[in-house]
């Protein structure tokens, strides 16, 4: 259905282009500014997760305007202001965002009115699964650049030419979690853990609310496991997917306890879900607080603010048997401090007392990759031309917030640039209260498998 | 007792009484007679307040009922039994009553007495009191309708067809019913199609057809009445 | 089989919990003719009402459940006067319509008020304490929880059939314009209805936020459930509602410990599709009913 809508789509651009064409001056203006825009879910209840990231897009546009970009590419590329800077010319950048509010719908209708309209060369989002599908079956045959920075989904990149995910996928992190459990005691201990900690556990198990992400994840488990070569069990057809809206988690972790797990990854993200869930597992003999289970967790398990809700509701997390992972570099070296302190003062004076509300590392990623895709664009030498714009852009590294030299990952078997950012995992715990970095980390070691790159999505 | 001038009537602008007159007065039985549709339950929905008319006057012992709500003219002595035999077909037979009672339901004595007097007048109610009023006979549930309707303690009690429907010896009881209550000093008005019986109970009766008065009298300038035959026969 | 009993019981509970929110809507489907699928949100609104009571103004739990109930009636009230009353004679469509977007109404104001996924916990009495048979467990909270539900439908039982009350609303269920005649005020039981169709989707929200953290989307599952119970049971039959309620929140319990997990939300729709077929009256409806 969606690939066919987009056929049509593309020919309705193809004649709106046909018709720029013979109106002349109007594509010679649009070669003046370089266009790009957005579809975020801006309001609602998920705006959570699309005003930060919108926040973070346009204040990058503003500053790389300015001429005062924060971060710094490599090669180097120059940021004095006034727009991109192509050949002696200086070409402004406008940015268009649209709210989805959520619905599929309204993100492909912002995604084609960003395409037939907007006249932009590259858009952000939209986020949502389904949504993200249908706006790849209208944005590639055209070649449209596609971005996202919050995605975390293969389908923003595997088998795409123009598509661009900057930050980890569900696969990646899972497969950093396999990593963790397959680690020796050796280094185990080396970084403060016990070493025995996973000695004796054999069956794994994975619990989540029903969609695309989840799935993905329970994949990336499944694979981790096979990359282990049978130390653990664990097939993707055992995940306990509870359906949206669920309240009543007790048969949902009753069908998880059954299947007697020595430990469990839960890839659930949303406050009162993991609550309900972990209260759920100690009243059913999955209890992480006596190691009857190690309990995994992602980033959002390893919230300071939610180690501190979970206590307010006598879960203890500080049992040693609790752990999770986060993208963000928790170490970081002192040039990429000074670039964050430079920015946060900006972004909190901009934000601070909005909806968007103060800096967190989720828009520092989404500002590292607006700044790093324009300069992209700049390296390209042509900002009318996508593919030149792809090939400069992968090419490039970024000196950002996140972290010194994020880049691209690419293909071991052409050595091709995909868009995928080459991520790491960073393994985080929790004692005493308050989740800590362990120092151990991944990255070569996660980018495996048909999810994470190859010509094609599997089905 | 009851007065009424002029009333004019519409669903809509389809005007179904048009220019209508009644005087009905203390203790007197009426009749409001006429075919199908010639607008008998208007005229009664009307007075009880279901119905709001596009012009004329309603009045009760003075009073004028126009903009009234159904309760308040409950309260002010009016009940009206309609067609159809409307009992509340899942309630028991007492609850039927009870809800009868409700203008006054917190004068308990009073509700008890009415209801005795009730299932003195209509003994199968006492043998049917806990049943479900849906599982009556056709003949015991209009004696039901019409018990429920004197539970409001009506000075004026308006029945609609009561006879519709019910065998020959079931409409002799009725009949019965009705000169009953006239002699307890009920005032009443029944709007009948089958004259023969309302010609039985009715002291008075008019005679409307389309919407209008073609005939206005004793009951037994009625019976001699020509144009009787002639409303109904559409003549 | 310990397995299966303990599905069991975990069914038991959360379709005790459905029965609640299941009883409001039959109440004023019953009397009223109108399927309010704003309830949903009116048993959030209820789970918003007792946290704030009870949690963040530091007051015990009952205290926060009677809040949800008042609170969850009267603006059941207010919505019956400003929609409701409008829609009363209008066919279902329009219904369903005007219901699904106070839903939305409801539920966009809502999260502009309480933001989104914060864990809003509502402590409850028994919450620390469990009755245990062998390897069969039945926690304390979800007893009483249990306890409640069993009080509140025997005071809707009592209302609805041992009161003068209960006699009008059942009248007017039975014949609106007939009730009318009796001198039963048509606005008065609408009001009344209201409140308590409100007050049992308060109490069922006050309930599951308790037991399972109060949240913006906590509506939608028990409405859906609500409506299959309501039609399950018998449209407008409150028994009905209790045994649909029971029999349709074991077979949730089942089908995710025995078919799996994702199927869950299936059940109420088969269940659904199943007694439209079958029997479109319900379990306790009357076949056929043209009051
Ligand atoms: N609810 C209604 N809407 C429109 N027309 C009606 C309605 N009820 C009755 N009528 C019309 O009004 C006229 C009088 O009806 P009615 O008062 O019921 O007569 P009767 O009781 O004498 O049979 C008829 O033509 C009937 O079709
Ligand atoms: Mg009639």
């Amino acid at each position: 259905m969606a690939s066919s809508f987009g056929v049509i789509r593309a020919g309705l651009l193809g004649a709106a282009l046909c018709a720029g064409l013979v109106a002349g001056p109007q594509l010679a203006k649009a070669e003046d500014t370089f266009k790009f825009g957005g579809v975020f879910t801006l309001s609602g209840p998920a705006s959570f997760l699309g005003l930060f990231e919108e926040a973070a897009v346009r204040l990058a546009v503003e500053q790389f305007m300015k001429g005062d970009c924060i971060v710094e590419a490599v090669p180097p590329q120059p940021c004095e202001g006034g727009g991109l800077k192509i050949g002696d010319k200086v070409i402004p950048i406008e940015w268009t965002a649209y709210d989805d509010v959520s619905e599929d719908k309204k993100s492909i209708d912002a995604v084609i009115r960003l395409v037939e309209q907007d006249e932009a060369r590259a858009i952000w989002g939209p986020r949502m699964n389904s949504a993200l599908l249908s706006a790849a079956s209208i944005l590639d045959p055209q070649g449209i650049i596609s971005i996202c920075a919050i995605c975390s989904s293969p389908a923003m990149t595997v088998g795409r030419k123009y598509g661009h995910d900057i930050t980890d996928t569900g696969v990646i992190e899972k497969h950093g979690m396999g990593e963790f459990i397959h680690e020796t005691p050796e280094r185990l201990a080396e970084h403060g853990i016990d070493p025995a900690l996973f000695d004796g556990r054999k069956k794994l198990g994975f619990i989540g609310r029903n969609e695309l992400y989840t799935v993905h994840g329970s994949i990336g488990w499944q694979e981790a496991v096979e990359k282990g070569g049978g130390r653990y069990e664990y097939q993707h057809d055992w995940a306990v997917l509870y359906p949206f809206g669920t309240t009543d988690f007790a048969p949902h972790v009753a069908k998880l306890a059954e299947q007697d797990p020595d430990i469990v990854l839960m890839d659930a993200y949303i406050f009162p879900d993991m609550l309900a869930i972990m209260n759920e597992m100690k009243k059913q003999g999955l209890n992480y607080e006596t190691g009857e289970i190690i309990l995994l967790g992602n980033d959002v398990l390893m919230l300071q603010i939610f180690v501190d809700v979970a206590k307010d509701q006598g879960i203890n997390m500080s049992s040693g048997y609790v752990w999770g992972w986060q993208e963000h570099n928790p170490a970081q070296d002192e040039a990429t401090l000074a670039r964050v302190e430079k920015y946060v003062p900006i972004y909190n004076a901009k934000y601070g007392d909005t909806e968007v509300g103060n800096s967190s590392p989720f828009d520092r990623g989404a500002y590292d990759a607006a700044i790093w895709f324009l300069y992209g664009v700049q390296a390209s030498g042509d900002h009318t031309d996508n593919d030149k714009i792809v090939e400069a852009w992968r090419n490039l590294k970024i000196n950002g917030l996140r972290g010194p030299t994020n880049e691209f990952f690419t293909r071991p078997d052409t050595g091709e640039k995909t868009g995928q950012l080459f991520a790491t995992e960073y393994i985080i715990g929790v004692a005493d209260e308050k989740v800590f970095y362990t120092g151990i980390s991944y990255r070569d070691e996660l980018f495996y498998g048909p999810y994470v790159y190859g010509d094609k999505l599997p089905k | 007792m009851l007065e009424i001038d002029d009333l004019t009537l519409a669903y809509g602008v389809n005007r179904v009484v048009r220019g209508f007159n009644l005087s009905v007065d203390q203790g007197e039985v009426c009749a409001l007679l006429g075919p199908n549709g010639a607008g008998k339950t208007s005229i009664l929905r009307a007075i009880s307040g279901l119905m709001r008319p596009l012009a004329g006057q309603i009045n009760f012992e003075g009073k004028s009922l126009i903009r009234r709500a159904p309760d308040r003219i409950v309260l002010d002595g009016i009940a009206h039994v309609p067609e159809g035999r409307r009992i509340f077909p899942e309630m028991s037979v007492l609850d039927n009553l009870l809800v009868g009672a409700s203008v006054h339901i917190r004068e308990r004595t009073k509700t008890r007495e009415l209801i005795e007097r009730n299932y003195a007048m209509f003994p199968i109610l006492k043998e049917r009191a806990r049943q479900a009023g849906g599982t009556l006979s056709g003949g015991e549930q209009q004696q039901l309708t019409i018990a429920r309707g004197l539970m409001a303690q009506p000075r004026l009690l308006m029945v609609d067809e009561p006879t519709l429907g019910l065998a020959p010896a079931i409409i002799n009881t009725l009949a019965d019913t009705f000169r009953a209550l006239k002699s307890l000093g009920l005032t009443i008005i029944v709007a009948e199609q089958n004259a023969e019986f309302a010609l039985r109970v009715a002291d008075n009766g008019t005679v409307i057809s389309g919407g209008e008065v073609s005939f206005s009298g004793t009951v037994d300038a009625l019976r001699d009445s020509e144009r009787l035959r002639r409303a109904y026969l559409g003549a | 089989m310990t397995a299966f009993a303990q599905q069991l019981i975990y069914g038991a509970s959360y379709g005790m919990n459905l029965a609640v929110a299941a009883a409001g809507l039959a109440l004023i489907f019953g009397v009223y003719r109108v399927i309010n699928l704003a309830h949903g949100q009116l048993i959030m609104l209820g789970g918003f009402v007792a946290y704030v009571v009870a949690t963040q103004l530091g007051t015990h739990f009952f205290v926060g459940f009677f809040a949800a109930m008042i609170v969850m009636g009267l603006l059941s009230i207010v919505l019956e006067n400003a929609v409701f009353r409008f829609l009363q004679r209008r066919p279902l469509t329009d219904q369903l319509l005007a219901s699904l977007g106070l839903y939305m109404v409801l539920g966009t104001t809502a999260l502009r008020i309480w933001g989104d996924f914060e864990a809003r916990p509502i402590a409850m009495p028994g919450e620390d304490w469990a009755l245990t048979a062998g390897e069969i467990r039945i926690d304390g909270a979800r007893l009483v929880t249990i306890a409640i539900t069993l009080v509140l439908f025997a005071s809707l039982y009592f209302v609805v059939y041992r009161t003068h009350l209960g006699r009008t609303m059942r009248a007017t269920a039975q014949g609106e314009e007939t009730a009318a005649l009796m001198g039963i005020k048509k606005r008065r039981v609408a009001a009344i209805v209201f409140f308590l169709g409100g007050a049992l989707g308060g109490a069922a929200g006050a309930m599951l936020g308790a037991l399972f953290n109060v949240r913006p989307d906590m509506g939608f599952q028990p409405l859906l459930m609500a409506l299959v119970i309501i039609i399950f049971g018998g449209m407008g039959s409150i028994a009905g509602s209790i045994v649909a309620g029971l029999i349709l929140g074991i077979l949730y319990n089942l089908t995710v410990f025995y078919v799996g997990s994702k199927l869950g939300d299936l059940v109420p729709f088969l269940v659904l599709l199943a007694i439209l077929m079958i029997r479109p009256q319900g379990l306790f409806g009357l076949p056929d009913r043209n009051a």
